[in-house]
Order: C-alpha cells, then sequence, then structure tokens
C-alpha cells in the first residue's frame, strides 16, 4: 500500500513538466502560421506579372460570310495583376480558351479573304472574362487573322440511305418519296461546288408490314463549313402484301417473217403482283415475243424469249422456258 | 408401221419431243390425256370407286385429279391398281387408233410408264427422253406448281432414269446444252426410212 501511494506521487510529480512542454508546441506553431499568414498577405498584395498562351476561336462570324480557317491559332497575353487577382485567375478561370465574339469587333479585311480584328479592341472582353482591368493586359501581337469566304447557296438532292427490311411478302407498292426532294446548303463556294447530293443519316428499318413514313436525319458533309436549310426529312412509300403467281400465255411469232413453230408453243410468266391487284391481272395483258435482235432466223438453233406487254402493277417477271426451239415451215 | 414407244420421267420434256415428231407429220398417241378422258366413263369410275374412296371424286361426281394424284403418287400400290383399271383401255383406243394412222412410216405413243408396266412389249422401237434432275423439278414446279417435295415423291414412283436409258433403243437427251430439233430430226431420218 506504502509502495503505492509513493508511486502515485511521483507520477503526479512529473505531469506539469509534460504539460508545459506541449503547450510550448502550440504556441510555436500558431505564431508560425500567424507569421505565414502574414506574409502571403504581404506577398498577395505586391504585383506579379504573368504570360499565358490561349487558343483562339470565333463566333458569330457575319451573316453572310462563314469562317474557313483561323490564321493566329494561338495567342499570347501577358496579364500584370496583384497577387490576390493571379490566384483568383488561377484557381477559379479557364484561361485556356479566347473565344472571340466576331460580332462586336470590327472586322477588317487584309487581302482577299483574309481578315482581322485589332487586338486592342479585345482587351476589354478579355478583362471581363478574367476579372481585371484591360490596362493589365498586354497581348503579344497588334492583329489576330482569320479567313472568311462568302457564303454561297446551292440546291441539292436529298438521297435516302434507309435500307427497308420487309416482312413475309410485303413490299413497296409505290416509289420512294422524300419530302422535300431537295434542300439548300449554304457555304464557301469551293465546298458547295463538290456537292452535288446531301444524304440522310443510314439507317436500317426491319418488319415494314404497312406504308412507310419516316422522319430522318441528314447527314451534313461538311459540318464546319456548310450548312444545310433543314435537317430532317420524311421518307414515305406505300407498302403491300405481295404474291406470286403466273399466267400460260402462247408466245407471239408474227415478228418472224418465216413461218415458224416452236417448241413448245407456251410459256408461263411468272410475276408478283400486290394481292388488291391480284383480281385485275389477265392472261391477254401479258405479250411474250422472240428477241430477234442479231437473230439470223435461218441459222438460229434457240430463240430467246422476252415480255414485251405486261400490266404496270406487276413486277419480278420470269419466263419458263425462257427459250425455245423453232422449226421453219416450209 | 413401225410403233415407237417414247417415254422419259417426269419433267423429262416428252411432250416437246413429241410435238416436235408431230410437227414433222408423225402422228402422236398421248396415252397420259388419253387416260384422263377415261375417267368420265361410268365403268371407270365404278371401279375407281371399288378401289379408291369417294374421297377421290368432287361434288359434281367427277375425279379430283388433285385427290387422286395425293394417293397414288404416295403409294406404289394404288398407283398400280390405278394402272390396272386404265392401262387395257388405253391400249384398246391406242390400237384403234393405230387403225387411223397406217400411212404413217412410223407412229409414235407417248408415255410415262412404257417400262414401269412392261408396255415395251408393245412397240417395235422405244425412245428415252433424259433430262438432269435439277432441270426436271425446276419444270414440274413451273408446271404445275407443286412443292420440290411432291416432285420429288413422284419421281420416286418412276423407274431410274437410268434403268430406262438401258432399257431404250434411242435416247434424247434434254437439258441446256443440247438442241432437241437436231436430235428429232435424226432420229425421224432414221426411223422413216
Amino acid at each position: 500500500m506504502a509502495n503505492l501511494n509513493s508511486l502515485g506521487k511521483l507520477t503526479s510529480g512529473i505531469e506539469p513538466s509534460e504539460k508545459r512542454r506541449k503547450n510550448n508546441h502550440f504556441v510555436f506553431i500558431v505564431c508560425i502560421l500567424i507569421a505565414a499568414f502574414f506574409w502571403l498577405l504581404i506577398k498577395l498584395s505586391g504585383d506579379y506579372s504573368e504570360s499565358y498562351q490561349f487558343k483562339v476561336t470565333y463566333n458569330n462570324a457575319p451573316i453572310e460570310k462563314m469562317l474557313t480557317g483561323i490564321i493566329d491559332t494561338n495567342v499570347n497575353i501577358s496579364i500584370k495583376a496583384k497577387g490576390f487577382q493571379m490566384l483568383k485567375l488561377e484557381l477559379t478561370e479557364d484561361v485556356s480558351i479566347l473565344n472571340i465574339n466576331l460580332d462586336k469587333y470590327e472586322i477588317v479585311n487584309s487581302k482577299g479573304n483574309i481578315f482581322y480584328i485589332n487586338t486592342s479592341e479585345i482587351k476589354d472582353e478579355i478583362g471581363k472574362l478574367i476579372g481585371i482591368s484591360s490596362n493589365q493586359i498586354d497581348i503579344s501581337v497588334k492583329r489576330l487573322e482569320f479567313k472568311l469566304e462568302d457564303l454561297f447557296e446551292k440546291e441539292v438532292k436529298v438521297v435516302d440511305r434507309i435500307k427497308f427490311n420487309f416482312a413475309k411478302q410485303y413490299n413497296l407498292y409505290s416509289e420512294i418519296t422524300i419530302s422535300p426532294k431537295t434542300i439548300s446548303i449554304f457555304g464557301p463556294k469551293s465546298i458547295i461546288d463538290t456537292i452535288e447530293n446531301v444524304y440522310t443519316e443510314n439507317k436500317v428499318v426491319s418488319g415494314i408490314s404497312s406504308d412507310i413514313n419516316e422522319t430522318v436525319k441528314l447527314a451534313n458533309p461538311n459540318t464546319e463549313q456548310l450548312q444545310l436549310s433543314i435537317q430532317q426529312v420524311n421518307i414515305m412509300a406505300n407498302v403491300e402484301k405481295f404474291t406470286e403467281s403466273n399466267v400460260e400465255t402462247t408466245i407471239d411469232l408474227s415478228s418472224i417473217k418465216n413461218k415458224v413453230k416452236a417448241f413448245p408453243n407456251t410459256v408461263k410468266v411468272f410475276f408478283t403482283v400486290a394481292q388488291k391487284d391480284f383480281s385485275n391481272v389477265r392472261q391477254s395483258m401479258f405479250k411474250v415475243k422472240p428477241n430477234l435482235n442479231n437473230i439470223e432466223i435461218k441459222t438460229a438453233s434457240k430463240l430467246q424469249l422476252e415480255v414485251v406487254d405486261k400490266p404496270e402493277f406487276v413486277s419480278g417477271i420470269r419466263i419458263q422456258p425462257s427459250e425455245i426451239e423453232f422449226l421453219i415451215i416450209k | 408401221m413401225i410403233k415407237i414407244g417414247l417415254t422419259g420421267n417426269i419433267g423429262s420434256g416428252k411432250t416437246t419431243v413429241s410435238k416436235i415428231f408431230e410437227s414433222l407429220g408423225i402422228p402422236v398417241f398421248y396415252a397420259d390425256s388419253e387416260a384422263k378422258t377415261l375417267y368420265a366413263l361410268e365403268e371407270v369410275k365404278e371401279k375407281l370407286r371399288f378401289y379408291f374412296s369417294n374421297s377421290i371424286f368432287d361434288k359434281s361426281g367427277q375425279v379430283d385429279f388433285k385427290s387422286m394424284a395425293e394417293i397414288v403418287f404416295s403409294n406404289k400400290n394404288k398407283l398400280k391398281q390405278l394402272t390396272d383399271i386404265l392401262h387395257p383401255m388405253v391400249f384398246e383406243e391406242y390400237h384403234s387408233w393405230l387403225e387411223t394412222n397406217l400411212d404413217s412410216p412410223y407412229s409414235i405413243h407417248e408415255s410415262a410408264i412404257i417400262f414401269e408396266y412392261g408396255q415395251q412389249k408393245y412397240f417395235d422401237k422405244t425412245i428415252c427422253v433424259t433430262s438432269p434432275l435439277k432441270l426436271r423439278i425446276e419444270r414440274v414446279m413451273g408446271r404445275d406448281n407443286i412443292s420440290v417435295e411432291k416432285i420429288i415423291q413422284r419421281i420416286n414412283n418412276q423407274m431410274q432414269e437410268s434403268e430406262k436409258v438401258k432399257l431404250s433403243d434411242f435416247i434424247i437427251t434434254n437439258n441446256l446444252n443440247s438442241f432437241l430439233i437436231p436430235q428429232v430430226l435424226e432420229l425421224h431420218n432414221t426411223l422413216k426410212k
């Protein structure tokens, strides 16, 4: 018990010196921080200059012209400012791109299609952009050059690039129509002279079993330098269910001067027809004749057949047999 | 007068060859067409009712050839029964027909089943029209509007073309590379001598 008490006294005897040492450390650190803070305030209130490189872009070109090139793609801008402003600039502003609104400045023609703006005019804009006065800015060049070309208009045909996959037995009943068939394109003459058609986007439409009415986007072949009067068109077509059928018809040999006998003398004409037109098909609507082009009837062994008359509403014509043998009757 | 039997498997082009012979003035007896006319006879109908069911007759009491074909081309026994009914009557007609064509140097009897039923004994010579299987199938599909499976079923009911070639005296090849008319003319010149 006595030992324990003496140990307790010993322990309480060490404690005050340890606490004092810790307090000293804390005071020291606080002093250092206060000193650093004041040092920073003094430093930031000083004047600094820094040079930045900006990538130059433009917008709002004059309505009758189009920006076709940037000659001065980068510009060095030196900024002289208080440390506080520089710090704010570094921390908060994206200073890598200088986007110049051409609508606000005087555009001067340098030569041909090369134009420029005076950099003195854009100092205010840069100042506002980064939150400093224009007299704190120095731009390395006096002018920024770029190319503007006159906008031309041309009417071009719209061509569809849509693949239609039909449901079984279904097919087109009418031509595919595009509305509008033509559009206007605007751009530099050198560009629009190379363009004859504007294409729709590539698209696949599957399982079609009813009339087609699709709105599709147009693909701009040169998004940088070309504008389209409209961005999308309508594709329309009638779709019907089709069936295959055939008629047997006698071969018309009247175009052969000699009297001939054909083997066989009848052929089957196979065709595809929309079901709604099926009842209108008549055998008499078909006429099959031999193709006598470049044929010497007295020496020929076979005659190729062709369908010379057929109803407009049938397609996929096939003749069986497609050629015949014949005898000249004396 | 020389009696010629002209045969060949389904879609081989027998009728086209027969028509060429006809255009050369040779009388041709079309056995299959003749057989079809016999179906209208009451005695034939009676036998058909006996061997086949009433389902082969349509509402008007006439033979429905489509139903008949379904049965006989899927059953060789039924096909033989049908041939046995019609064959004697067809040949009776043929012999009468021959009497009316005696002035011709030769005549032709066109039938698909000459060798199948041993009918070659009725003829002095036989001609077989041959054609590649693919072409035959294509022709029948175009002509009769039936499926490949049914065409093959009918082909399988016939004697192999190679067997028919062995049994025949003359062969006419009907493929995309051969012309029919020169072959028929050559045969015509041989037969009319």
